[in-house]
């Protein structure tokens, strides 16, 4: 695997500022799921109305959602390998695939959400069901806006406009999908496994 | 600063392919072994009753979890390769939300594990339950004096009925031809049943399309008052 490619972008701090840029919004959205988590977890337990979490909650179905969205991120690294040298078509695939496992994710997603309102939770139901959905929903939200980002990156592809020379694109849309993953991963064990344990 | 040809400043060797999909391995590994655990545990609840290490399960969890995170920021986002001033810059940030959240969490938290806090309550019989009815003489109905309870009670603010001005509200259900409407939507209930428990117990049967925010309004009226707004209700 080659180095990555840059832009000649000169900078003050030897980086390239966009992706330093991205990294600082991450570290902010970092604080932002932090609280939302943070609220999730002080009103854990105290809801005084149902649908209770172990009422609705579908394990299976969850952690195959959780691998599907950890396959994404596999497929973001070989998509940027891709691109890195100039493999246009490695990248559409791989691009292609991430895309596809962020639509499914994003399918069970829906599909959760319908089952839990059909028993009955909605956002106003009681605690749990205010904090949970304004918790995934909002990683939802990221998700479906790196699905849009990846999919305008692949149709871009096919116009000259991303290339080995301007990877360094590719490299920032893949920090923000590799975030969204990690979040995920924060959500997935602090709000649906520890039900259980 | 000095142009950059093949690498940024500070960037080191790259992981090949293959690491690549040993991590990703490792990923899947670490997280059906955090699956697993649950499922694993739960015998244990019972055999070990008062014993159960519920702290040391879920510390375990939590440190899968902080691993497949940091694993995932250190391969996948190249962190480990990539200049040091980006793991300083997001490690200092993520060290002010944790510290943030962990305040939070210790200011906010009871020794009580969530899930014991309802069973406790139920036992103890603290969970809120209705007050009981108070008896009251009730006399023939009013539907006149019942159209007044609805405007008392602020009704229109999300019902609309024709023939009353002012109610025009539509986060709830249009009421116009009640009376046949309600005898039909649930099975079993004639329409007095049914308009009674839309008052009393409104979450009981939501019409499609409507959400769950109708608050109960059965107690800020008196006996009559139910009866009459019943009445008025069912003669639309």
């Amino acid at each position: 695997m080659s180095a990555a490619a840059t832009v000649h972008e000169h900078s003050n701090t030897g980086m390239p500022n966009r992706k330093l840029a991205m990294w600082l919004f991450l570290a902010s959205d970092c604080m932002f799921f932090g609280s939302l988590i943070g609220t999730y977890l002080v009103y854990q337990g105290k809801s005084l109305v149902g649908p209770y979490p172990t009422d609705v909650f579908d394990i299976p179905l969850t952690s195959f959602s959780s691998f599907v969205l950890l396959l994404s991120s596999y497929a973001m690294v070989i998509q940027l390998d891709g691109i890195n040298n100039g493999d246009l078509k490695k990248f559409r695939i791989w691009n292609a695939i991430t895309c596809i496992c962020g639509l499914i994710f994003l399918g069970c997603q829906y599909y959760e959400f319908n089952h839990f309102v059909h028993a009955g939770l909605t956002l106003s139901t009681n605690l749990f069901g205010s904090t949970f959905y304004v918790l995934t929903g909002t990683h939802g939200t990221h998700v479906a806006i790196g699905v849009l980002w990846l999919i305008s990156l692949f149709v871009l592809s096919f116009f000259g406009r991303v290339t080995k020379e301007t990877a360094l694109d590719v490299e920032i849309a893949g920090l923000y999908w590799h975030f969204v993953d990690i979040v995920w991963i924060v959500i997935f064990t602090v709000v649906y496994l520890v039900e259980y344990v | 600063m000095s142009h950059h040809e093949h690498a940024e400043h500070g960037q080191q060797a790259h992981a090949s392919g293959k690491t690549y999909l040993i991590v990703l391995i490792v990923l899947a590994v670490l997280t059906a072994i955090e699956v697993a655990i649950p499922y694993a545990v739960e015998p244990l609840k019972e055999s070990m009753a008062e014993t159960y290490p519920r702290a040391l399960f879920l510390s375990l969890m939590f440190a899968l979890a902080i691993a497949k995170f940091f694993i995932v920021v250190a391969f996948f986002m190249h962190l480990k390769y990539d200049h040091r001033f980006y793991s300083e810059s997001f490690g200092f940030a993520m060290f002010i939300s944790i510290i943030t959240f962990v305040a939070l969490a210790y200011y906010l938290s009871s020794d009580e594990p969530p899930n014991q806090r309802m069973a406790r309550l139920k036992k103890e019989g603290k969970l809120p339950v209705a007050a009981a009815p108070v008896e009251e003489e009730v006399g023939p109905a009013d539907p006149e004096a019942g159209k007044a309870v609805f405007n008392a009670n602020g009704c229109m603010a999300c019902h609309t009925i024709s023939s009353l001005p002012g109610a025009v509200g539509t986060t709830g259900p249009k009421l116009d031809g009640l009376g046949k409407v309600a005898a039909n939507r649930v099975a079993g209930m004639d329409a007095e049943a049914y308009i009674k428990q839309s008052i009393e117990d409104p979450y009981a049967y939501v019409v499609d399309g409507y959400m769950k925010v109708m608050p109960s309004m059965r107690a800020n009226m008196s006996a009559q008052e139910f009866v009459n707004l019943v009445a008025y209700l069912k003669s639309l």
